[in-house]
């Protein structure tokens, strides 16, 4: 248990608790887009930015996902530097990612410019690397993750191709805060879009239903040591 | 090499090497470094080594490390006389050995000469080298950074031997705070704090870094160091790694740095041999080896954790700090990570004590190390000055003893070149005007100034430098060099490029500055790490100091430093004397005139590069920006 101070308030940190984990649960709102509770936090898109200071030493901005509470450490989640700054980085998102809703929603709760000053991009993903890290800390199959750096920096599988490793989870799809990873799925095949990777399905040998790609069965199979039959029904058939 | 079984062994190894260096013996010093060799020193050593056997002289040819002054090279330094020669060439060498070597007369072509044709004998005497302190570069030109045994005759391993007989780990990290040492790459955070972090950091194994992924376009300092003294980075290491209880230590060193690689590899070898590397070091029970890691070229792994994700095979991306990796680094263990220059600061430290360290630089370290800037710094002298190298000096030196003594002042300063500006601290580091130069220089004052020490590049600029220019360059570079991780970085420079390469093509817009300082507002904020949150100096240093270049970009076009392509045009005056030069030096044919005629320049041919203008003895080439374009030209 350690003591901080939390908008003038003395508030105390359970252990493993980030400044994040800390303000949600005293109830204070802090907007986040790379966030997500089932993978490490990683500090990329900046949107969840607080004011900080450690033993009444210098104000330092810092994003607050990552932030682990310590002993003199003083935290503002709602000063104006933490607002403006906020609002900046919208901004530039807003301007990667045009007219996304999540984007434009955040944007009119934090009054940040809806309309950015700089050339509108046709992007629709702003490579907070989520889609990558539930891969590899959650799926564990470590199919897609960033290439190139700086303003060229993309996410996909190994030289942007279709990944081979990818097992259409539909992890990805789920967590993605912009929406931008689909998947289409018919009676023979689920292909995840942005990554261009099409696996053909397989069917519950009771209700026929195409419950999950064969690749998948085969990897979690060869993961989890499964049984050769385990998979031959779906999990609704099974209860 | 016999094998050191206890500190007091290897001291007395010290002491018959120290004994066996004869000060007056006959040497010829030729520098190795890689500038050096780039203009030809590998042969030359040879061929001297070759006509020595020949002639059947007592002369020992050294190869040594980077003395500084490379482009003079390759550089020759006669001991125990000190005279020195620049760009010598094999067919020299006869002369040098008759002449100066066994008659004691001087080569006039061979000797420095300054701007002002004044011609300098020794080598402690010229301009470059007088003002100079040099502490970390005091063996390079005199020792053979593969020989052991000439870093052992001088004094190199007695502060280890020192330590490890006479002092408890916790004295050394309370030594190294007191002596106000402060991390030379950058960050300028006080050493000994770091070690003490990392000795306190609970862990069952801890980890030691040196830092030598020098990632600074025009930036050598690192490189040189290892290059012509790599056991003195050893030997710094080992006495941090006993100070921190670290057992394992890598060199992060730029695959880049061939030689480098070469001369630290050979030197593990030989600390191994001599019983300071390894396993119960000197006998007493403590163990620490070190293993090179090659960085593949990714400016940003010289950040500290992008390095230490590199170091564990991963994308080097920094994380946010906390945790520091004193207390979670390699691995997730207690981590000490220094720069190159900061472990070459350790022996001399050990060796010569607190007070003398202290007794250079700036301030007051004797409550906290934050209180000043202490020891020497090297700096990679490049730009528009007269003389460009390394050059090592006493912290607090002003900046006009770097550029006008050192570095002899601005190129072409008799064709009326001026000084403008000088960069500082890499491509991150800021743009310091005229009115500055009397400042001193240490860690403190240049970020009062809106630069940073950084890791000690140093670039002159002048008065045809547009200042818009210089930081779309540095924004450009860092735009690529970015991880690509955090938005404000990201995003920001992707903006700020868009803007600026807007601007020096003029088509600026009056909003474009307040939105360039929003911009560095939130970078400097809100960036993950210190490549993000510096990354915006280029801009607002030249924003506050040149702001009037930007406006002039914007209202009228013009460029004040005649840089900008698109807007200037180079234009043949009347005093053109029609010597046909211009003409014959274009390389598109775009200037026509008869022999002792008036030139005259057809615009839609040229491409501006400015052959003409350099060549031109008559100053008959104007460069025109901004309304004179209409006024002259009438475009």
């Amino acid at each position: 248990m350690v003591e901080i101070t939390l908008n003038g308030k003395k508030v105390e940190a359970r252990d493993g608790e980030t400044i994040l984990d800390l303000a949600t649960r005293e109830g204070i709102h802090i907007p986040t887009l790379c966030h997500h509770p089932a993978v490490e936090p990683t500090g990329a898109c900046r949107m969840c930015l607080v004011e900080f200071s450690m033993n009444n030493g210098p104000k330092k901005i810092t994003s607050s996902c990552t932030l682990v509470p310590e002993p003199g450490m003083v935290v503002e989640t709602d000063s104006e530097r933490v607002h403006q700054n906020r609002k900046s980085v919208l901004e530039l998102l807003m301007a990667r990612v045009p007219g996304n809703p999540e984007l434009v929603k955040l944007a009119k709760e934090s009054d940040a410019r809806l309309t950015p000053r700089f050339p509108a991009m046709k992007e629709d993903c702003i490579l907070c690397g989520l889609c990558a890290r539930v891969c590899e800390e959650v799926v564990g199959a470590k199919a897609i993750f960033f290439t190139n750096r700086g303003t060229e920096l993309d996410v996909g599988g190994p030289f942007l191709e279709s990944p081979e490793d990818c097992i259409g989870c539909g992890a990805c799809v789920y967590v993605c805060p912009m929406d931008c990873i689909k998947m289409e799925q018919n009676a023979e095949t689920r292909k995840i879009v942005k990554w261009d990777r099409e696996l053909p399905m397989r069917k519950c040998e009771t209700c026929g239903y195409p419950f999950m790609p064969n690749f998948q069965v085969l990897r979690f199979k060869k993961w989890a040591d499964m049984p050769g039959d385990y998979f031959k029904i779906c999990a609704d058939c099974r209860k | 090499m016999e094998k050191a079984t206890t500190p007091q062994a290897l001291l007395q190894i010290i002491e018959k090497h120290e004994k066996a260096r004869d000060p007056n013996a006959v040497r010829i010093s030729v520098c190795g470094g890689t500038g050096c060799k780039a203009s030809g020193a590998g042969p030359l050593i040879e061929a001297f080594r070759k006509e020595i056997a020949d002639r059947k002289l007592d002369v020992e040819v050294i190869s040594t490390g980077c003395h500084g002054f490379c482009e003079r090279g390759p550089l020759v330094v006669l001991h125990p006389t000190g005279v020195f020669y620049q760009k010598v060439k094999i067919k020299d060498i006869p002369e040098i050995l008759e002449k100066t070597l066994d008659k004691g007369e001087l080569i006039p072509r061979l000797q420095y000469r300054d701007e002002n044709r004044q011609v300098y004998v020794k080598e402690k005497e010229v301009p470059f080298y007088k003002d100079q302190e040099r502490i970390v570069f005091a063996m390079n030109g005199h020792i053979d950074p593969t020989r052991l045994d000439h870093y052992l005759s001088m004094q190199g391993y007695r502060a280890l031997a020192t330590v490890l007989a006479k002092h408890k780990p916790e004295e050394i990290v309370e030594m190294v705070i007191k002596s106000g040492l402060r991390g030379r790459g950058g960050g300028g955070f006080p050493t000994g704090l770091k070690w003490k972090f990392t000795r306190e950091a609970e862990g069952d194994k801890k980890y030691l870094i040196c830092n030598a992924d020098e990632g600074d376009p025009g930036a050598f300092m690192d490189r040189s160091v290892l290059e012509g003294n790599p056991h003195l980075v050893l030997e710094g290491m080992i006495i941090g790694a006993f100070a921190v209880g670290a057992s394992e230590g890598y060199v992060y060193v730029r695959n880049e740095y061939p030689m480098a690689i070469e001369h630290l590899q050979l030197a593990i070898t030989q600390a191994r041999e001599l019983g300071v590397l390894g396993q119960n070091i000197l006998g007493t029970g403590f163990s620490f080896d070190v293993k090179i890691n090659r960085g593949g070229g990714a400016f940003v792994c010289g950040e500290e954790t992008a390095l230490i994700a590199s170091i564990e095979g991963r994308r080097g991306m920094p994380r946010t700090r906390p945790p520091f990796p004193a207390k979670k680094g390699l691995w997730g263990k207690p981590t000490d990570i220094n720069n190159v220059e900061t472990w070459a600061n350790v022996p001399y430290i050990i060796n010569r004590g607190v007070d003398w360290f202290t007794s250079i630089g700036t301030g007051d370290v004797s409550k906290s190390p934050f209180g000043g800037s202490k020891g020497t710094k090297i700096f990679s002298l490049v730009g528009k000055v007269n003389n460009t190298g390394l050059v090592e000096v006493p912290m607090g030196i002003p900046l006009r003893k770097i550029v006008f003594d050192i570095g002899g002042g601005i190129k072409g300063a008799k064709k009326g070149r001026t000084f403008k500006a000088v960069q500082t601290g890499g491509p991150s580091g800021g743009c310091i005007p005229d009115k500055y130069l009397d400042h001193p220089v240490d860690f403190d004052e240049l970020s009062k100034l809106g630069s940073m020490m950084g890791s000690g590049g140093m670039i002159v600029m002048d008065d045809h430098t547009c200042m818009v220019e210089v930081a779309r360059y540095f924004v450009d570079f860092l735009k690529e060099e970015s991880c690509g991780k955090c938005t404000p970085c990201r995003e920001g420079l992707r903006r700020m490029s868009e803007i600026l390469n807007r601007m020096v093509r003029g088509q600026g817009r009056t909003e474009d500055l307040a939105v360039l300082e929003d911009l560095g507002a939130v970078m400097k904020d809100a960036s993950l790490c210190q490549l993000g949150s510096t990354a915006a100096n280029p801009v607002l240093s030249t924003l506050q100091y040149f702001r009037s270049e930007y406006e002039n970009h914007i209202a009228t076009g013009l460029c004040d430093g005649r840089q900008c392509i698109d807007l200037i045009r180079y234009h043949i005056t009347d005093a053109c004397t029609g010597c046909t030069i211009c003409a014959k030096k274009c390389p598109t044919q775009a200037i026509t005139g008869e022999n002792k005629q008036l030139h005259v320049l057809d615009q839609s041919k040229c491409v501006r590069c400015g052959v003409c203008y350099d060549a031109c003895n008559f100053n008959a080439i104007s460069i025109l920006s901004g309304t004179e374009i209409r006024e002259k030209l009438g475009e």
